[in-house]
């Protein structure tokens, strides 16, 4: 199939473009096999480059032969065209709809997207399992790295490595998953440094409604635990919920079963429910009454922060139980897929201040929730807007992020990374340019071998998180300096101006919206936009290079390769990845966030932290969840 | 935490009996709200100690006599005016400083500095001896064509005498705010002079050919409002009861709201900002929703909106942004009143100086703001934050909504503030405190009668001292967002629930990180550092130390190598500084 064909109309002229919060935009329209073009071709203006991937849904109206399409984006922006001619309208509305509903995958623009940057090491490979146990086998003996699930034979969601405990052998495993949901036998997800104490994640037992067991199941969760001591099994749901599974084959592990495990049952809610709550969610930001009474009951109707709440105390509960009880913990709910891997990666971004640097997190990902089959392409593949049914769609790893936002808004001194990059993350879930998170797992990513054909987000957000680093760097001289002198001024003004309203206002679930407006805090963000990768950047590269020469030799620093940029449209990608050579820095060197957290910890604080967020949440969360 | 309870004249204090520490809480006598006494339990007798400022003391106190000793003691104290604090403390100590203090504001400057008086607008001596009205303050600015027995026609037209003057003028735009009282119209009654005094103020803006006229209460169906439909409903009762009480009910028909038919060239506006009465319970149903205990997110939000406290708020901003945009967008004066023009129609006078004037975004500006539009203008502090037991249904948190229209604002616009949240808390704890004479009374004369600039001591320059700890370090003069109007968004989602003020138990308790407070305390750092630079750093040639030039930067690179270990301080610093502000959006 061509694109060709379902483009019936590829441009129009005089297109006016309104965005909330933004001026408006008149230009050209085109339509390519994967974009939706918006250009007014003058220089100074921003050009929209809006995937069909992102379109969640469309509307249309007509007022004499002007047509409006209102787009509603799957990133939760919502925008709207005004097309001159009937005809032109209808072509355009019905190439979108065709072009957004595509489902084949062979056509998914990951596959056809080529970086205008030089790849200086493949983003596939940042993040490796084998890489990850490197660092777990310098800490301790217990532990092998298995692959028994190299032809994804054992469990289909699982990567082909995983690690488990050394003294449980791979037929042992094999039976293991033969009795736990689609195959997920327990797997390490978490080590603690500090006591050694670990946290898995599996499915649901298949107990169904007879109690059955797997003495070699029992048997690879024991092998967790130190001599005398007692464990906790996390289950997700509630105890209902739980007896309900039994009907259906799945279940819970059993006192009589598993002694030295005690229980506990958490009420986080199933991804059907979810997808209703961010529904109501979207629903109540974009209400137009601007009624205060609205909005709250709006927002407590929609119960998105119910549900936060409770992943968060999940994940303290979690984390509380590794690091203050001193005891391992086995995480599960039904498929062991979702609710399983909120709990087990926010846990980790509490215990471990590792996990809350750019690359960290990264990893943290990548690990917990790629490698680990969250199923990314079914549950987001339609987001707030559609009209159609959902199906298995759900905001699980958004919710994650917002968790994620609320201990950032909490601790915003313990992160390496701002919220954009949260936001960042958010948008690529749902549509993007990268093979990232294409695929429900790890072996489905493997089986259409996407690898050498589309190319990972990791590496590009390496970019923009370094940009964002200059930025930073700026902005602190802008603040720090006493004798400003107009050239920064007018460099933070141009950023400010540049880059003021993210787009995502609209994507309230932040409620980023109290921030951005004209602040000067918060510049960078849209160069994060994704879509148009190159061609933002240079504009925010050129600047910096004379006055970033400043501070400190020791970051021997990138001016040189920066100074290119200038009067350059498609150069810059090139300068950008040469920084990255020289400025690994901000990993390496700006270990400050880290730095900062880890005092904490050392000085039994982390104790304290944990306390501190179990005490929040369980006391006061309500009070604290921002919206 | 165990302790020796001591009770003093002004205090109760509470010294920790842990040596090492020795801890003291202070509770000003005049700060305490209400005090509990729940049943004695065999561990003794709690006290639950309620500030007005919304925190809690709990004491427990092992006889329960001594108990209900304090309890009657705290219960009897502060309920005059002279043992009030501030009158208490000896304040002839010393003279020069007190007076001094009391000429750190100059109102007649401030007022020089919006430009007046002008060729439009005039200082009228008409209520020096405050013959015309007792409540307003003995200088005021009225239009230039306004003549004396205009000005005295249109006060006694005008629910106690507050006819319209000048809050604020706009000098770009020449148009200005005025505040009034409600006019005595009732049904039908109308007076000349008052009609004059509006067509004066409207001639004073010369580019503009009407005048908007702001009601700030809500409007009840069709064209009456709230208390046209009281007095209606005042009027059927009285009729039906006896037709006799005709007169009463006259009197109390007299007031309302202009009517257009009357007055040329006015456009009325109502914004609906609740009365007092509404606004007392609304905020003690949100003191009660920082005080749950283990609140789940739907008891939260269902609290937050039951309580209506941030529509309140939402309603005193957005009479703010209509006033403040019809002045500097439209360039059309304004009109404000409410119904006694002292409580809503300071709020919106002073919520919209705050978005047009970048001056009264500066600690002393906001000062003189509250200052002018407050203090001068008759704002009743007294009976509305309960300064001795009085009658509880004049108490009303009515500053409390303007200073919390001002965090919110500074929420949206972080770098427009040059003060920071704990100056607003700080403000408002001594709204309530009496510890200085500037919020004493319920207007001007009040306060020259009881002759507090002799006897007490003035705020402001006690919190200029202090303002190191009060900078917001966001906060740069030149930026784009201390420049002009502000433009906030009003819509909902914008309001947050202001835990520094009601949420503050929780504050106390587990200290959370701040990046403001660690900015400010980096600030003070590098400024340090970028000293000791330029003292050992090679002056190089044109290039005098200045640190953060671009030939200030680069000669520092440049000189560099020598001076590695002096540097590396600063790099480390400049990782924690990048790492927090990476952190801080």
């Amino acid at each position: 199939m061509e694109f060709a064909e379902l483009i019936k109309t590829p441009r129009v002229d005089g297109v006016v473009l309104r965005r909330p919060f933004l001026p408006t935009v008149e230009g050209t329209l085109c339509l390519t096999g994967h974009h939706l073009i918006l250009s007014s071709r003058q220089d100074n203006t921003e050009e929209l480059w809006l995937l069909h991937a992102n379109i969640d849904a469309i509307e249309k109206r007509f007022v004499g032969s002007l047509g409006t399409i209102i787009v509603k984006c799957k990133d939760l922006r919502v925008i709207q065209l005004d097309i001159p001619g009937m005809e032109e309208c209808l072509n355009i509305a019905s190439s979108i709809e065709v072009l957004s509903t595509l489902d084949s995958v062979s056509l998914m623009y990951p596959l056809f997207y080529r970086p205008m940057f030089q790849v200086i090491e493949d983003g596939w490979k940042s993040f490796l399992p084998e890489d990850a146990f490197k660092d777990l086998e310098s800490m301790t003996e217990e532990w092998r790295l298995s692959d028994v699930n190299k032809d994804y034979s054992v469990c289909s969601s699982y990567p082909p490595l995983v690690a488990v405990p050394k003294d449980v052998d791979d037929d042992t495993l094999r039976k293991a998953a033969a009795f736990r949901h689609g195959g997920r036998f327990p797997v390490l997800s978490y080590y603690h440094k500090k006591n050694g104490m670990v946290m898995m994640r599996s499915g649901q037992p298949l107990t169904g409604t007879n109690g059955r067991r797997c003495k070699e199941d029992e048997k690879l969760i024991n092998a967790t635990l130190r001599a005398g001591k007692r464990g906790y099994i996390i289950d997700t749901r509630t105890v209902s919920v739980a007896q309900q599974a039994k009907a259906r084959g799945g279940g819970f592990e059993s006192e009589a079963n598993y002694p030295q495990w005690r229980r506990i049952h958490k009420a986080i809610e199933r991804s059907s429910i979810l997808q209703e709550s961010l529904i109501k969610l979207v629903e109540a930001c974009n209400d137009q009454s601007h009624s205060m009474d609205r909005w709250l009951s709006k927002l407590e109707a929609s119960n998105w922060q119910t549900h936060v709440k409770e992943i968060l105390t999940t994940a303290c509960l979690a984390a509380q139980c590794i690091d203050r009880e001193g005891a391992s913990v086995l995480v599960h709910g039904t498929e062991g897929t979702d609710s399983t891997l909120q709990v087990t990666s926010l846990a980790q971004i509490i215990l471990d201040p590792a996990c809350r640097t750019i690359q960290g997190f990264q990893a943290l990902v990548e690990r917990e929730w790629l490698q680990a089959g969250h199923p990314f392409q079914q549950r987001c593949s339609q987001s707030a807007y559609s009209n159609s049914k959902p199906r298995c769609e759900a905001p699980v790893f958004l919710l994650f992020l917002d968790c994620v936002w609320q201990i950032l808004r909490q601790f915003p001194c313990s992160f390496q990374f701002s919220q954009h990059f949260l936001v960042l993350l958010f948008e690529h879930t749902y549509a993007s340019q990268f093979g990232t998170f294409m695929g429900n797992s790890a072996s489905e990513r493997s089986v259409r071998e996407l690898h050498p054909e589309s190319h990972t987000l990791c590496l590009v957000m390496d970019i923009h998180c370094l940009q964002k680093v200059f930025i930073h760097l700026d902005l602190f001289h802008i603040l720090s300096c006493y004798s400003l002198n107009s050239t920064w001024i007018k460099y933070i003004l141009f950023l400010t101006h540049q880059h003021t309203i993210p787009h995502n206002d609209i994507t309230i679930p932040h409620n980023d919206i109290t921030i951005p407006h004209n602040d000067i805090t918060i510049p960078h963000n849209d160069i994060t936009i994704p879509h148009n990768d190159i061609t933002i950047p240079h504009n925010d590269i050129t600047i910096p290079h004379n006055d970033i020469t400043i501070p400190h030799n020791d970051i021997t620093i990138p001016h040189h390769d920066i100074t290119v940029p200038h009067n350059d449209i498609t150069v810059p990608h090139n300068d950008i990845t040469i920084p990255h050579n020289d400025i690994t820095i901000p990993h390496n060197d700006i270990t400050i966030p880290h730095n900062d957290i880890t005092n904490q910890i050392k000085s039994n604080q982390i104790l304290f932290v944990t306390y501190t967020w179990l005490a929040d949440v369980n006391a006061s969360v309500a009070k604290c969840l921002c919206f | 935490m165990v302790g020796t309870l001591y009770l003093s004249a002004t205090h109760t204090i509470f010294v920790e009996n842990n040596p090492e520490t020795r801890r003291e809480t202070w509770v000003l006598h005049s700060m305490v709200a209400s005090v509990e006494r729940p049943p004695t339990t065999p561990s003794g007798s709690h006290l639950v100690v309620h500030t007005k400022n919304f925190q809690v003391v709990q004491l427990l106190i092992p006889q329960e006599r001594d108990a209900m000793d304090v309890q009657a003691s705290l219960a009897r104290l502060s309920q005059k005016y002279s043992e009030l604090y501030c009158l208490s403390i000896n304040p002839n100590a010393n003279k020069e400083e007190r007076e001094e203090s009391w000429s750190f504001l100059d109102l007649q400057a401030d007022y020089r500095r919006m430009g007046v008086p002008n060729n439009l607008w005039v200082s009228t001596p008409a209520n020096s001896e405050y013959r015309v009205c007792d409540t307003y303050p003995s200088e005021l600015f009225v239009p230039k064509s306004a003549t004396p027995p205009v000005i005295v026609g249109s006060s006694k037209f005008r629910s106690r005498g507050r006819l319209p003057v000048l809050t604020y003028f706009h000098q770009d735009t020449l148009a200005a705010i005025c505040r009034c009282s409600q006019p005595l119209s009732g049904f039908s009654a109308r007076s000349q002079e008052d009609e004059q005094m509006l067509e004066a103020i409207m001639k004073s803006n010369p580019g503009s050919d009407y005048i908007y006229v702001v009601d700030t209460r809500p409007k009840v169906r069709g064209h009456w409002c709230e208390s046209t439909i009281r007095i209606l409903l005042y009027c059927v009762l009285m009729m039906i009861i006896s037709l006799q009480l005709n007169a009463m009910a006259n009197r109390a028909a007299g007031k309302g709201y202009e009517n257009e038919d009357h007055y040329a060239n006015i456009k009325l506006q109502f914004i609906g900002i609740e009365n007092i009465h509404v606004m007392r319970n609304s905020q003690q149903k949100i003191i009660d929703v920082g005080e749950l205990k283990t609140p789940s997110m739907g008891d939260f939000l269902w609290g937050l909106e039951s309580s209506g406290w941030l529509k309140h708020i939402k309603a005193v901003l957005d009479a703010g942004v209509f006033i403040a945009k019809a002045v500097a967008e439209e360039g059309i004066s304004v009109v404000v009143h409410c119904s006694d023009g002292w409580d809503r129609t300071a709020q919106a006078c002073s919520v919209a100086s705050v978005l047009l004037e970048p001056y009264y975004r500066t600690m002393k500006g906001l000062m003189l703001l509250i200052e002018r539009d407050w203090v001068s203008f008759g704002h009743k502090f007294s009976h509305r934050y309960n300064h001795l037991e009085g009658d509880p249904k004049e108490v009303s948190p009515v500053i409390d909504q303007f200073l919390e229209c001002v965090w919110q604002l500074s929420e949206q616009f972080p770098c427009a503030f040059e003060f920071n949240e704990r100056f607003l808390v700080q403000l408002h704890r001594h709204v309530y405190s009496c510890q200085y004479g500037n919020f004493l009374g319920n207007s001007q004369k009040e306060r020259r009668d009881m002759g507090l600039r002799e006897r007490t001591h003035s705020l402001w320059p006690q919190l200029w001292k202090d303002r190191a700890q009060y900078a917001n370090p966001l906060y740069r003069a030149d930026h784009t967002q201390t420049q002009g109007m502000l433009r906030p968004n009003t819509t909902p989602y914008c309001f947050k629930m202001w835990k520094g003020m009601y949420n503050r138990v929780e504050k106390s308790s587990p200290p959370r990180q701040t990046p403001t407070d660690l900015l400010t305390a980096v600030r003070e750092e590098t400024q340090q550092l970028e000293e000791e630079l330029t003292n050992h750093q090679e002056v190089a040639p044109g290039g005098t130390a200045q640190p953060g030039t671009k030939q200030g930067i680069q000669t520092r690179s440049r000189s560099a190598p020598n001076e590695r270990c002096s540097l590396r301080p600063i790099y480390n610093f400049i990782n924690v500084l990048l790492s927090l502000l990476i952190t801080i959006n």
